[in-house]
């Protein structure tokens, strides 16, 4: 079943990649779409007859390190997948009157492999096959990626993680000769694979101080960016850590540094999103606190019981359509409204169990900020009575639903906030330019930087002066000398005749008392 | 056509003769030039099927050497010469086939007779070389490929009032001196055999100071052809000078000799009274791999960007053929497989570049932004070169790397740190040529690669994809 999908969504998605072309994108965009949806009709159809079927590739038969690539259909993959496909179908569909994106068919087409590669790496049981699948999607999110900036930033950070991953999985495999997962819990693993391991999940998922790339991709339009944001390498990130959790647990500095990671991820963006200018800017802040929060729920859940984590990403992957519906049309107005919508949806879902209030509170103060910038752009003065009143209105409905007045303040005083124009005004006026990449500097001045001056140091020393100035030329200079020598050899003169004598003695001497090779 | 030993030799005569048939050809006009570039396409090509038929008649899962033929070369004294395939030499034999294949369309545009002349006449003496089974004819064809080498750099490349010629002759003379002396002494202690194969080699019984002299003389012959310090210095510098990708990429086959050469001569049954040179030399490949692979980041060339990317994967697959097992062996043929291929294509497309560069007198900067055929290839070759899972190098690195770990950590960090500098210094280069910051709007662009070309190699990035799940399927096995 699983394995179907798989290769249909490969066959579909390298079909669509393979036309380039604008003019007749039309013509191909709707069998497109219709292969889209009756790709996740027969997921459907799977999940509601519960069928179940095991298929095992054997792609290396080698005895000594065989591989294989699994495709399982569990009620736990199922239930994984579920949120991906219903993101992926609902992309599918809004580029078709997406006028932003001009290569619809090329989205569709990145959108179903990113689905595929989603499903290998779901259905991974070993360290290999969930290598593979994590760097295609790297892959598929470079060529998402359509600014070149944006791009330089993604591959260099992914290709660290990928490398990061692949020499943590390669030290695990070499020490242990297993690259099962499931035995990976009984065996001894080496601390800085671990570490490897870490900080290959942090750069995945913009973890602080990792979030450089991201805010790179302001320049990336909105469903390139949530492609990335919810079908891409976050969502890696996000299942290595599920799949290595029992590792990491295992040691307490991994942990610690992941955390530490997490809560500064978290505040650091959450104050961004707050006095960053850029709507573009704001957003993705949002998403990267989104991040940090469900990355803490996989810890402090320890990977259990996180059957609601997949609505609430359904739920942030709406939030982010919104602001962009709301951006693009430049709505404040409809966007409040939208949004009292989606807190009622929320509401009913009833996500009280994983979202905390605080989260909530900073989810809606996050937005808020945006809207608020949305709506100083439009230039409509009245918009914000919409704004409160919406904001009233769905605290109000929140707190009746969930019976809890501490929701309901909650929700208050994020919109009083608000109100009050402190995230704007309050912060702004500190002139914080959160778009440039202090980190990237950093990272740069820290690792990058030593390695070029040792760089030149070693070229100056060892190439030019050791090898060029002193080995050639000593070895020029010698044979200029026994060129002397011989040229003096064959002009006839007494000085001459006892050079001659001289080695041939040498050479003499050598083989009658000493022991060369041949003369045994 | 039954496949027999004896028609082994008929592999390394083909190129022979199409070097003496194009000896004879005129190359006055540009259609003799065409045809001349056709008929050495079309003797390669030839060699290629020749090949495909050896591997339909290989025992895949056997690792010895297979179709073994010998000749009487001299009565007195009784030296035979033994030639001989295994999947391993097979493999390399492919992917050099290949290179040739599509570089000389890229390459030969001037001196085409005596380009095309020369490059036969290499392919014939590398392919001599991987076929060879015994100290003899290793030997013969491990210092031969030097000659049309020197003859292509002094004539076409015009460097020959330079230093690099000098540096060239020494370091690849000193090596070839070295391996003579070697295969003479192994000559004269053998015990009344003819023929002394290369496996067998370990297996003379020696004393403890012939072991050390002969062992001792062998890897440094070998590590003569392979950029490691203080033997890089002659690859380095005749990569910065060269222009022609063809030649570029011929000198860069040259440590492939002295990685088969230890592979050949299977270090894991080393004496052990010589074992610790071998530690020595993992130690000094180390360093180089590293050192190189930060002079590459550092270097604005982008040939010698690629020669340390190049010198990196070589390093490796040497400390790999150096571990004491022999596992590994067939994932270092498949690595080694799609290394030569991404290597060759990528110094097309960079010899390209700069070809297009000098045309129009552009700045390397985003110089591939408005040409898309080229720009989806290099960023191709770039990514399977750097490590991404579009090759057989991917999961056979990861193979090797697990080995190199479990052997010796701190060599796998080491290796690991090499790689990742220098896949940095291939993204680099690959992003200055697409940073589109410096383009401006209608300005002057360099030409796109024509449909040909850019058809031709989307065939050997699909090949190379196939390669990523079994490269034997590509040779149909």
């Amino acid at each position: 079943m699983i394995i179907h999908l798989f290769i249909g969504l490969l066959i579909l998605g390298g079909a669509a990649f393979s036309y380039q072309g604008v003019r007749l994108q039309k013509f191909f965009l709707y069998p497109a779409i219709l292969a889209v949806s009756y790709i996740g009709w027969a997921f459907y159809w799977g999940v509601t007859n519960n069928v179940t079927d095991f298929y095992s590739f054997s792609w290396i038969s080698s005895k000594y390190y065989p591989v294989n690539l699994d495709f399982f259909s569990t009620k736990e993959v199922y239930t994984q997948l579920l949120t991906f496909f219903i993101i992926a179908i609902m992309v599918c569909y809004s580029v078709i009157w997406n006028k932003q994106e001009r290569q619809k068919l090329n989205i569709i087409a990145l959108t179903s492999l990113n689905l595929a590669a989603i499903i290998m790496l779901i259905c991974g049981q070993n360290t290999l096959q969930i290598l593979i699948a994590t760097c295609f999607l790297d892959v598929l999110g470079f060529c998402t990626i359509n600014d070149i900036t944006a791009r330089r930033q993604y591959i260099f950070y992914n290709l660290l993680a990928d490398l990061g991953l692949f020499t943590a999985f390669a030290m695990i495999g070499g020490g242990n000769a297993a690259n099962q997962l499931q035995i990976l819990d009984n065996i001894h693993i080496n601390v800085i694979s671990l570490f490897l391991i870490t900080l290959s999940v942090m750069l995945k998922a913009g973890i602080f101080p990792f979030q450089g790339y991201y805010l790179q991709m302001i320049t990336v339009n909105d469903v390139r960016r949530i492609i990335l944001g919810f079908l891409s390498t976050p969502i890696a990130g996000f299942f290595i850590l599920l799949k290595v959790m029992p590792l990491i647990q295992e040691n307490v500095t991994c942990l610690y540094i992941l955390k530490g990671g997490l809560i500064l991820s978290f505040v650091w963006n959450f104050f961004a999103s707050l006095i960053s200018d850029n709507i573009n800017g704001k957003k993705i802040h949002i998403n990267l606190v989104f991040y940090a929060f469900i990355f803490w729920v996989v810890l402090a859940e320890q990977g259990q019981n996180l059957e609601c984590l997949g609505k609430i990403l359904i739920l942030q992957f709406l939030l982010n359509n919104i602001l962009h519906g709301g951006q693009k049309y430049n709505q404040a107005r409809y966007l409040a409204v939208i949004l009292l919508i989606s807190a009622v949806v929320l509401t009913l879902l009833k996500f009280s169990q994983f979202i905390s209030y605080s989260y909530l509170g900073i989810l809606m103060l996050m937005t808020g900020s945006v809207m608020y910038r949305i709506h100083q752009a439009s230039g409509e003065e009245q918009d914000v009575f919409y704004l409160i009143v919406g904001g009233i209105i769905t605290s109000y409905i929140i707190n009746e639903e969930m019976q809890n007045s501490y929701l309901f303040w909650t929700y208050m005083a994020s919109f009083g906030l608000l109100l009050s124009g402190f995230p704007y005004y309050g912060l702004s006026g500190l002139q914080m330019r959160t778009t440039t990449d202090i980190w990237s500097k950093l990272l740069y001045l820290l690792f990058i930087a030593p390695i070029e001056f040792l760089g030149r140091i070693l070229w100056l020393t060892i190439d030019f002066i050791i090898i060029e100035r002193t080995f050639l030329n000593s070895f020029s200079r010698f044979y200029i000398w026994l060129q002397k020598i011989f040229a003096k050899m064959h002009n006839f003169s007494i000085k001459n005749l006892l050079w001659y004598w001289f080695f041939a003695g040498l050479l003499l001497s050598y083989c009658v008392y000493g022991e060369g090779i041949l003369w045994k | 056509m039954e496949i027999t030993p004896q028609m082994l030799p008929i592999l390394i005569l083909i190129p022979f003769l199409g070097f003496i048939f194009l000896l004879l050809a005129r190359d006055d006009t540009r259609y003799s030039v065409r045809n001349i570039i056709m008929a050495t396409e079309f003797i390669i090509c030839t060699n290629i099927i020749m090949l495909g038929r050896f591997f339909s008649q290989l025992d895949i899962g056997q690792q010895s050497v297979q179709f073994l033929t010998t000749y009487k070369l001299f009565e007195k004294p009784k030296i035979e010469l033994a030639f001989g395939l295994d999947v391993f030499s097979l493999m390399m034999l492919v992917a050099i086939h290949v290179i040739f294949l599509i570089s000389i369309p890229f390459s030969v545009k001037k001196n085409a007779k005596v380009m095309s002349c020369l490059s036969l006449l290499m392919l014939g003496m590398m392919t001599g070389f991987l076929v060879s089974a015994d100290i003899f004819s290793f030997y013969l064809f491990f210092a031969m490929p030097l000659i049309p080498l020197f003859l292509q750099i002094g004539s076409i490349e015009e460097v020959r009032k330079s230093r690099w010629m000098y540096r060239f002759f020494i370091y690849n003379f000193i090596g070839m001196i070295i391996l003579f002396l070697c295969v003479c002494a192994l000559y004269h202690y053998q015990k009344g055999e003819n023929i002394i194969f290369l496996r067998g080699v370990a297996r003379l019984r020696l004393t403890h100071w012939q072991e050390y002299w002969i062992w001792g003389g062998l890897f440094v012959a070998f590590v003569s052809r392979i950029p490691i310090w203080p033997f890089h210095y002659w690859i380095a510098s005749m990569t910065s000078a060269i222009k022609n990708p063809l030649i570029f990429i011929q000198i860069n086959l040259f440590p492939l000799t002295g990685v088969y050469g230890l592979i050949r001569f299977c270090p894991k049954t080393v004496p052990e009274s010589v074992s610790y040179l071998l530690i020595g030399l993992e130690i000094i490949a180390a360093i180089s791999m590293l050192f190189i692979a930060m002079i590459g980041l550092i270097n604005k060339d982008n040939r010698y960007k690629l020669f340390s990317f190049i010198t990196v994967y070589y390093i490796i697959y040497l400390q790999g053929a150096l571990l004491p097992t022999s596992r590994i062996l067939l994932n270092i043929g498949y690595s080694l497989f799609a290394f030569l291929i991404i290597m060759c294509v990528l110094e097309l497309l960079a010899a390209y570049v700069r070809e297009e560069q000098q045309k129009y007198d552009l700045h390397l900067y985003g110089i591939i932004c408005n040409t898309p055929r080229l720009g989806f290839l290099y960023a191709f070759f770039t990514l399977s070169a750097v490590g991404f899972p579009l090759s057989a190098l991917f999961v056979n690195n990861f193979v090797i790397l697990s080995y190199v770990f479990n052997y010796n950590f701190n060599l796998g960090i080491m290796m690991m740190l090499a790689l990742i500098i220098a896949s940095a210094s291939l993204l680099k280069e690959l992003y200055l040529l697409k940073d589109n910051r410096y383009v401006q709007p209608g300005s002057v662009c360099i030409m796109d690669l024509s449909l040909k070309a850019f058809y031709g190699l989307s065939i050997i990035a699909i090949l190379l994809l196939i390669s990523f799940f079994n490269p034997l399927l590509i040779l149909g096995v």
